[in-house]
């Protein structure tokens, strides 16, 4: 270990530069000392020819940062400073940065802190605006001794084994620009931590404790404080949203999924909560406080201002937050009614990202345009009528509500508008058919019952951070998109009961089909005029019945077994179907006791199962397929009447 | 509240079976005919078809 100090007099300004570096064993001697490595504590004194400017220009190690007595400029934009080895820094200072020096950083550079070092160092802000802040060391041990500022960053504690000492220091990791972050604290003990959000999301993971917290807000309408575990205040949970129009969404990061805030002092305003528990001594009576409290469901041990309903006036368009409603802008469990006698070409635009609990547009006339201008949740059924138009927009239609709602489509498109079912333990049951344009139906959490009716999309999109149940029921289910129509890769959780439903996929190009490892489907049919390849690329599902359009190639993921109970490829002369896979042999078994195929040409497939497996005389065997009905490597007929392939 | 009658119904299409709802105000279904109400199936049916055919053909591909 040696100690580097900047002292200037580098090919460039560069931490790293070489022939000459800026570096020198002692203070102001520019000897050309190495660049410093991990073992290195590096020294910015500012003294003669240190007082110069410096450029972390790539990922640079050293075992401690002492910037006592610099004033000049300190860049680590886009790059990593990583801090320690497995010693202490000199002094027990792992990071000064002095009150008298600039610091300049972007949103994706870092501090990482990875020294192992059982010796207590210190963190040392000098006030700076940091970079994010990562402690990841096995065994550390660190105290912060002034405010740890990350504007604009993120901070990250996983070190294992680790000793962490806040010292009353408060942590500031104000937001803005729709720059999310997430403090990750490690399941640590915190001072304050303390965060003005303007447009954006601060998520909080780790089962940590807090001293305090306090958020501010702006005037965005999307501002969340997002807890992904439980969170203990031991002083106040102050979270400030801006105004009732602009209200700070305070939620788990998994819907269904609560998440408790134990705190001795509660002190909200402008809020709506989703799937938290409120504990501790603190007051969690927000029945009336400023500006309301917002009850998005999943919530418990919380008292929420009382439901109200909410009908529109007017003739007129209008905007959610602007609206004057019956009594106020609707909270998340206010049923809403727009029934108004509009004039024509009316738009109603939604600007509030929660619009409400049941919301209906029975009773309106005059052909209004609902359009939201920012992603949307509706927390209980959603009734659209006929006589209405939805907007060319493309933004989230998100369904959250708890408990048994539905939705009635009344046969409009949703355009350029995805459906989100993202409900938590609740469930959503089609009362129509539902349609969107060219965008996806997602289903993040929570129940989709079809009830027969149709269902067509884009794509469907199927994530496993929470249960998801779809009830396909008898309907057919239609996606008209290329690449990954029906996408569930991966996804352990999701339950799909198949029921008498009818898969299609429809695009003329080349639709996958990712239909999740051990799930059962009843139909599956690949349609559509193109010729672009259809592919199954998950192992172990069941089709019931699979049915493949010619001239449309098919296509098995590389040594996968699909098991159908038949398959129906429908080829004729002229019209056949290639089928192979993405490399090695592929799988399809059956027990259904006889295929009799024709006019396909077979690369790498592996016939199996019970089920005895012609290909028919016009068929091609072009190589590597095994388990099909040869006759003695020949063209002739076989006993069971049907030709076999050519071999 | 404005009452609605459900209509539940379902047709064989070119591009498979499309099944669907028509929900009606109440006051209004009672003065209308059973052509005007096929009329408003009809109309469903044709929209679906149209709309998947088109969306078919777009070959933008989905991440």
């Amino acid at each position: 270990m040696a100690n580097r100090f900047w002292v200037g007099g580098g090919s460039s300004s560069n931490w790293n530069a070489t022939g000459n570096t800026n570096w020198g064993t002692v203070s102001n001697t520019q000897d050309n000392a190495a660049v410093p490595t991990a073992a290195d504590d590096v020294f910015f004194d500012g003294v003669g020819t240190g007082a110069a400017d410096c450029v972390l220009s790539t990922t640079a190690p050293c075992r401690s940062l002492n910037c006592t007595g610099y004033a000049n400029t300190l860049t680590i934009s886009g790059q990593a400073l990583n801090i320690g080895d497995a010693t202490a820094g000199a002094g027990s200072i792992a990071l000064k940065f002095a009150a008298g020096m600039t610091l300049t950083k972007d949103s994706s550079a870092s501090i990482n802190l990875i020294s192992t070092s059982g010796t207590e160092q210190t963190i040392d802000t000098g006030g700076k605006n940091c970079p994010s802040f990562a402690v990841t060391g096995t065994g550390s041990n660190y105290k912060p001794v002034a405010t740890i500022n990350i504007t604009g960053g993120a901070w990250t504690y996983s070190a294992s084994g680790a000793t962490w000492t806040i010292n009353g220091q408060t942590i500031d990791m104000a937001l803005s620009n729709a720059s999310n972050r997430t403090f990750a604290g490690g399941g640590k003990t915190y001072a304050l931590l303390t965060s003005a959000i303007t447009n954006a999301v601060l998520t909080i993971s780790g089962a940590n404790t807090f001293s305090d917290i306090t958020t501010t807000s702006n005037t965005s309408k999307v501002v969340a404080v997002v807890l992904a575990a439980d969170q203990i205040v031991t002083g106040t949970l102050s979270i400030t949203g801006n105004s009732v129009v602009a209200r700070t969404h305070i939620r788990s990061s998994v819907s269904g999924t609560a998440r408790t805030i134990t705190a001795a002092t509660v002190t909200l305003s402008n809020v709506d909560l989703q799937d938290i528990t409120g504990a501790g001594a603190g007051s969690w009576n927000l029945a009336a406080i400023t500006g309301n409290s917002g009850d998005c469901g999943g919530n418990s041990g919380i008292t929420f201002t009382t439901p109200a309903a909410q009908a529109s006036t007017g003739t007129a368009s209008f905007t959610w937050s602007t609206h004057g409603w019956t009594s106020r802008v609707p909270l998340p469990q206010d049923d809403v009614t727009i029934a108004n006698a509009f004039v024509a070409s009316q738009t109603i635009t939604a600007d509030m990202p929660r619009m409400g609990k049941n919301i209906t547009f029975v009773g309106a006339t005059g052909t209004p345009t609902w359009s939201p201008n920012t992603d949307v949740s509706v927390y209980g059924s959603w009734t659209l009528i006929a006589g209405m138009a939805i907007g060319a927009v493309t933004q989230n239609l998100t369904f959250a509500g708890r408990g048994s709602s539905t939705i009635t489509n009344a046969g409009l498109s949703y355009g350029t508008i995805t459906p989100v079912v993202d409900c938590g333990a609740g469930t959503y049951t089609l009362n129509d058919a539902i349609l969107t344009g060219n965008k996806s139906i997602n289903f993040t959490s929570g129940t989709f019952t079809a009830n027969g009716f149709n269902v067509t999309a884009a794509s469907a999109g199927i994530t496993n951070v929470a249960t998801v149940v779809i009830n396909m029921g008898s309907g057919t289910w239609t996606f008209t998109g290329s690449g990954n129509a029906w996408n569930m890769n991966g996804s352990a959780n999701p339950t799909i009961n198949a029921d008498t439903s009818t898969l299609v996929f429809s695009s003329t190009s080349a639709p996958v089909f990712l239909g999740g490892a051990g799930r059962s489907y009843n139909k599956v049919k690949f349609t559509g005029a193109g010729v672009g390849i259809a592919t199954i690329s998950t192992n172990s599902i069941t089709i019931n019945e699979l049915e493949v359009t010619a001239p449309r190639p098919f296509r098995l993921s590389a040594g996968i077994t699909l098991t159908v109970g038949r398959f129906v490829p429908l080829s004729s002369a002229g019209n056949i179907i290639t089928m192979d896979t993405t490399g090695a042999a592929a799988t399809i078994t059956s027990s259904f006791y006889m295929h009799q195929l024709d006019y396909l040409s077979l690369t790498n497939i592996t016939a199996a199962g019970t089920s005895k497996w012609y290909a028919g005389i016009h068929s091609t065997n072009v190589s590597g397929n095994t388990g099909w009905q040869l006759n003695a490597g020949t063209t002739a007929f076989n006993d069971a009447g049907k030709m076999s392939l050519v071999a | 509240m404005t009452e609605t009658v459900q209509i539940v119904f379902s047709a064989e299409t070119e591009i498979g079976q499309f099944n669907d709802a028509l929900h009606i105000p109440a006051d209004e279904y009672a003065a209308m005919t059973a052509d005007q109400i096929a009329a408003l199936k009809q109309t469903r049916v044709d929209a679906w078809v149209a709309a998947v055919k088109l969306a078919s053909a777009n070959t933008e591909t989905i991440e």
